[in-house]
């Protein structure tokens, strides 16, 4: 395993771990060195111990002493009072001894801690002859036993105590001096175990850091390459470990830099080529405005021709309708002519019905005298010969009739001629009547077709007004769109600088397949901005005078409204 | 202007006299002496359970006089009945009779060379009782024999006086 292609974090692990494992063989060590200075200064602590406890024996025995001494010199209670407390000492001394035996593990410190014992023991058995001594109040004896026997027994006593005592100070010193020399040895052990660590700790620091900060400086100096905008570098990756997964990744990024900067390139280039065409789009769309406008013009311009000729149209309605009043006058003149006449005919005609009457009269009269005359013939006939002259008489007097029935007939004929001409003259009048009701038909359907046309000339007029208003409105429309043009070019111009911009911010990287050079397409944008700004100034003209002609001159004529007025049923 | 109206020396010729009357469209002649009267024409009472061309009665200075519709009787289209109308008052057989008739024209004098036979379709009338047909100024007369006319058997039921 290639030392170099293990991970950073393994060759760290590993570092910690070996100084790890050197710390915990350092601090081992270290236990075991102080378990043993612990040993030995426990062996010291225990001969100390010793000394004290035999010291504590010896006190002991001094006090039994000094109690049985002073028991002497005290009476009474006090004495029982001494002798107790040498008594209790005694007891207690004896178990001193006694554990002091137990735990000596040397033969010769057994033995004397058990003279110990035995002795103390025997000076406490001393020292209950000498209370019962006391009880019995026998000083004599006492003071005898107390300075001679136990005296002779602590003698005893206090030589043991000593003896085991020398023996554990020399115990001691030499456990000191063991104690001493392992705490050298541990000192010195660690000393060396410190120097060793010390020494690897470095080498592998050394070699680590090495490592890491020279992978680390390629890759700073990989990046800062990449920082200064050449993505052309090419970047070794040598390792698997952290830093060559960093180079691997940096490489990565140049490339997909690269790519992103070549392709913020191809974008800024096809902003401009689009900017270009916006800007020619705008000049064609300022261009129809432009168009757009002059149409209107023409359109307001014939707007006004027809208004004026609404107008006129409105104001021969008017005229006409003028005439049809005084046309509808005259019939009514005729019409009132007319009415004189036919009351005239009426009148002949009732005359003539008169005449007729009595004509039917002077008829009927003739008639009946007709038919007297043929009976008178009859008559005449019958009476034979004698008859003939009444026959003659009745004929003379047919012929009266007859001729009176004639004349009647005449009248009549006139008559009936004078009815047939009133009839035919009433004919006429009808007729002229008629007329006049045709005349006055015509008129009223005259003025209704003028009030139409009146009301048609209103609607043109409003439909002028309409007309007037959408053109208004396309102008408005038409000022807008240049406007819009005006904000479409500056919008274009932006965005072409904008591109410019971001060519330039590109142009810093240099990359391996130089497609677009950046300073080409700086040189074609400010050639075609120029052109669209050419435009848009013109785009301003057409905010002019495409203003709404005012062509709602067309009154609405009251004409057709008069006309209907006056027209009474006829 | 009728040539041949009454004139003197008339009667004496053997010619016989006339009474000319409108009915329908033809003009009838009949003898005068069986005429009592001529009248204007006025309503008749009509007589109920009579036909049709019985027009009723009238009353005729105190005598009933029944009143019969020729045209209807010859079944011509009927007429209406104005001041020209006539009723003539016949005196048939001791029977009193009138008849209605569109019109008179005239008393007429005919010799009896005058009256010429008659076809046998002449008019929508009973033949029987066509005298002859004489011919006065372009005019055709039919001189009927009134009383055969009206004698008839169908005039049975003229009330006999």
């Amino acid at each position: 395993m290639n030392f170099a292609n293990l991970k950073i974090s393994t060759r760290l692990w590993l570092s910690f771990g070996l100084m790890m494992v050197i710390m915990a063989a350092i601090v081992i060590t270290g236990v075991m060195q102080m378990r043993t200075m612990n040993a030995a200064t426990a062996n010291v602590d225990r001969s100390s111990r010793n000394i004290e406890s035999s010291l504590r024996i010896l006190d002991g025995v001094n006090s039994m002493r000094r109690f049985q001494l002073s028991s002497l010199a005290s009476t009474g209670v006090d004495r029982m009072k001494e002798l107790d407390r040498v008594t209790a000492m005694g007891k207690a001394l004896a178990k001193d001894a006694e554990e002091l035996e137990k735990i000596q593990r040397g033969a010769d410190t057994k033995k004397l801690a058990g003279d110990m014992f035995v002795m103390i023991q025997k000076y406490a058995r001393g020292n209950d002859e000498v209370v019962k001594l006391a009880r019995e109040d026998n000083s004599e004896s006492m003071k005898a036993l107390i300075q001679g026997e136990e005296r002779k027994v602590q003698r005893q006593v206090i030589d043991v105590v000593e003896a085991f005592l020398k023996i554990q100070e020399e115990r001691k010193a030499v456990r000191l001096k063991d104690a001493q020399s392992a705490e050298t040895f541990a000192a010195l052990v660690m000393y060396c175990l410190m120097a060793g660590a010390l020494l690897i700790a470095v080498a592998m620091a050394f070699l680590i850091t090495r490592s890491i900060s020279r992978s680390l400086a390629y890759a700073m100096n990989s990046v800062e390459q990449v920082a200064k905008g050449d993505l052309t570098a090419n970047i070794e990756v040598t390792s698997q470990d952290e830093i060559g997964q960093l180079l691997q990744s940096l490489k990565k990024m140049n490339a997909s830099l690269g790519t992103i900067v070549s392709e913020v390139r191809s974008s800024s280039d096809s902003v401009s080529t689009a900017s270009e065409q916006i800007s020619i789009g705008n000049a064609e769309l300022s261009a129809r405005t432009e168009q757009q406008a002059s149409s209107l013009e023409e359109t307001a311009a014939s707007m006004e021709e027809l208004a004026s000729t609404v107008r006129q149209n409105a104001q021969n309605a008017k005229q006409a309708t003028e005439f049809a009043v005084s046309a509808a006058e005259l019939a009514g003149k005729g019409g009132e002519v007319v009415g004189r006449v036919v009351k005239t005919m009426e009148e002949i005609q009732a005359s003539s019905k008169k005449i007729s009457e009595i004509i039917g009269v002077i008829d009927g009269i003739a008639f009946q005298t007709n038919i007297l005359a043929l009976n008178a013939s009859v008559e005449a006939a019958r009476a034979g010969e004698q008859g003939r002259g009444f026959a003659v008489v009745a004929s003379e007097v047919r012929n009266l009739a007859q001729r009176s029935a004639t004349a009647a007939k005449e009248i009549k004929g006139l008559i009936s001629d004078s009815v047939q001409n009133v009839d035919a003259g009433a004919e006429l009048v009808d007729e002229a009547g008629r007329t006049i009701t045709d005349v006055v038909t015509s008129v009223k359907r005259v003025s209704g077709a003028i009030a139409e046309i009146a009301a048609a000339t209103g609607e043109q007029s409003t439909g002028i007004n309409q007309v007037n208003e959408a053109v208004t409105e396309l102008d408005r429309v038409t000022q807008q769109n240049a406007q819009l043009v005006d904000e479409s070019a500056s919008a274009s111009e932006s965005a072409k600088q904008q591109a410019i911009r971001l060519a330039e911010a590109v142009a810093v990287f240099k990359v391996d397949h130089a497609e677009h050079a950046p300073a080409a397409t700086q040189a074609a944008l400010p050639a075609k901005a120029a052109p669209a700004a050419l435009h848009a100034p013109k785009a301003k003209q057409l905010k002019h005078t495409v203003r709404a002609r005012n062509v709602a001159g067309v009154r609405k004529e009251e004409s057709h409204a008069k006309t209907e007025g006056e027209w009474s049923a006829f | 202007m009728r040539t041949t109206e009454l004139m003197e020396g008339d009667n004496a010729a053997g010619k016989e006299q006339f009474l000319s009357f409108q009915l329908g469209a033809e003009e009838y002649g009949i003898d005068i002496l069986r005429v009592q009267e001529i009248r204007a024409y006025e309503k008749a009472t009509r007589m109920p359970n009579t036909p049709a061309y019985i027009k009723g009665v009238i009353n005729l200075r105190g005598v009933i006089v029944p009143v019969i519709d020729l045209r209807m009787k010859f079944g011509l289209d009927s007429a209406e009945y104005n001041e020209m109308t006539v009723v003539v008052v016949l005196n048939l057989a001791h029977r009193t009779v009138g008849i209605v008739v569109d019109g008179v024209s005239d008393v007429l004098a005919l010799a009896a060379g005058d009256i010429r036979p008659a076809p046998e379709f002449t008019a929508r009338v009973d033949n029987a009782f066509v005298r002859g047909l004489a011919t006065i100024d372009q005019r055709m007369l039919i001189i009927a024999d009134i009383e055969r006319l009206m004698t008839g058997a169908e005039m049975a039921l003229v009330a006999v006086h």
